[in-house]
């Protein structure tokens, strides 16, 4: 009988022996964090639809280390790395998550097909109620966007670097992604990793932020449903069209996501049902899916043992929360000058991310006073978050770029 | 000497990530307060070419 070697045959556990003290450490950290996850996701303190196949993401490519020739580590999911031809026809036949990496990924697209989806699932119409207030509360919520720029700089990041980290505050996943695929292509993992993470913990976070800044006889101011229009199909698709056009006129860098958020609005007012179903159903969950699943797969323990990571973790939070307390500034701006007949919760929904931070509106107002119906407001506000998020990210990579 | 160099050097580019945020601020309150106008604009002549002679035109601001 042949001599077995039993590690040849179980070879994630002799890559795991054979690796480095701090390797191994990472990627047993790394596993159990993406059981954690998963776990987290079903319970539903995270948000699942992307926590379970990031963290089963995490787990697998953690686990699935093998020798791929003599003593060369690696897995067969997929190459981040790979961009020569040659290399990347190679890798494309081995790694079974290569091509949606490669095809969707890396270029961004993931991110519009997101964005797309989430514009078949908003109404613009709620935009009308009040644009220059909805639109003034979204720029105070880019606080963190815009102040976490020069702190990053001042820990040690480069400016391109910097303005990916930022986009945190902008609460939004697609836009960090695409952000950071372009100005800080070495860092976008462990960024938008972060940025997701503390995205689940928003309707977690933002509720203790709301209470702690809005005394509760504010919270539960009522706002009149006579001043919310009634708008229709047709000058909804107007408003998209327009707003489409001058945007990207005006950021052409950032055209794809403008086209892609706009384009889904136009479907839901006017297209054809198949088509309101289709990109609101499998484009959207299978680019939620994916985005998961591939973010996941990218946290490699390499990849998460690059000593800028803790600092992300620190800037991510205060990013976001820097977000949230300037959208609860905005809100009392638009309190003071409306002669206090406005909610000043409906600040918070400015911190964009559709539709949770309104959701986390409606649901402290409501706390304070069942009468209390501001979430016509709080959409309005969240859908500008959108639009003024999308602007400085295009303006940041317009001149960083 | 070389730590002051260091020094300058960090003070030079926090500078200039203050000046790049303070044209990104400029640039978003411009552009989105435009894009704001637009739909605030555009809302008003929608619904006074659809509203009957002498009925209110849109609500909202």
């Amino acid at each position: 009988m042949p001599e077995i070697d039993f590690l040849s045959i179980f070879q994630g556990v002799a890559t795991l022996v054979a690796a480095e003290p701090t390797i191994m450490l990472a990627r047993i950290v790394l596993m159990l964090l993406g059981i954690a996850f998963v776990w987290l996701g079903v319970r539903g303190t995270l948000e699942p639809l992307i926590m379970i196949p990031m963290g089963i993401g995490m787990t697998s490519v953690n686990a699935a280390v093998l020798y791929l020739s003599g003593t060369t580590m690696g897995t067969i999911f997929l190459d981040p790395l790979a961009s020569e031809t040659t290399q990347l026809v190679d890798v494309l036949q081995i790694n079974f998550l290569q091509p949606i990496y490669t095809f969707t990924f890396s270029n961004g697209l993931i991110a519009c097909l997101v964005f797309m989806g989430i514009g078949v699932i908003t109404d613009i119409g709620y935009m009308l109620i009040a644009p220059f207030r909805s639109m003034c509360i979204a720029l105070f919520a880019e606080l963190g966007t815009l102040l976490v720029l020069p702190l990053a700089v001042a820990a040690g990041f480069t400016l391109k670097e910097a303005a990916a980290v930022a986009m945190v505050g902008s609460a939004d996943g697609p836009m960090v992604l695409y952000t950071s695929l372009i100005l800080a292509d070495d860092l976008f993992v462990p960024i938008t990793i972060v940025a997701y993470i503390y995205l689940s913990l928003t309707y977690a976070g933002y509720p203790y932020l709301v209470r702690l800044l809005v005394p509760k006889e504010l919270r539960g101011i009522r706002m009149d449903p006579t001043q919310i229009p009634s708008v229709t199909a047709a000058e909804k698709v107007t408003f998209a069209v327009i707003i489409n056009t001058l945007l990207c006129l005006l950021l052409p860098v950032a055209a794809p996501l403008f086209m892609s958020f706009f384009l889904g609005v136009v479907i839901r007012e006017a297209g054809p049902k198949p088509f309101v179903e289709f990109i609101g159903g499998p484009v959207l969950y299978g680019a939620t899916f994916f985005l998961g699943l591939l973010l996941g797969v990218l946290c490699e323990a390499g990849t998460i043992l690059n000593p800028k990571v803790v600092m992300l973790l620190l800037l991510g939070i205060l990013a976001l929360l820097l977000s949230g307390i300037g959208g609860i500034l905005g809100g009392y701006v638009v309190w003071l000058t409306s002669g206090r007949r406005f909610n000043p919760v409906i600040g918070i929904a400015g911190v964009s991310c559709v539709p949770t931070t309104a959701k986390v509106a409606q649901k402290e107002a409501r706390e304070a006073s069942k009468f209390a119906v501001i979430l016509p407001w709080a959409m309005g506000a969240s859908i500008c978050g959108v639009i003024t998020s999308a602007i400085i990210a295009a303006i940041y990579v317009t001149l960083l770029r | 000497m070389g730590g002051a160099i260091k020094g300058e050097r960090e003070v030079a580019e926090f500078m200039d990530a203050v000046r790049v945020m303070g044209i990104v601020t400029g640039l978003t309150v411009l552009i989105s307060m435009l894009a704001a106008g637009v739909i605030h604009v555009v809302f008003a002549a929608i619904r006074r070419l659809h509203t009957p002679a002498g009925g209110a035109a849109g609500k909202g601001e």
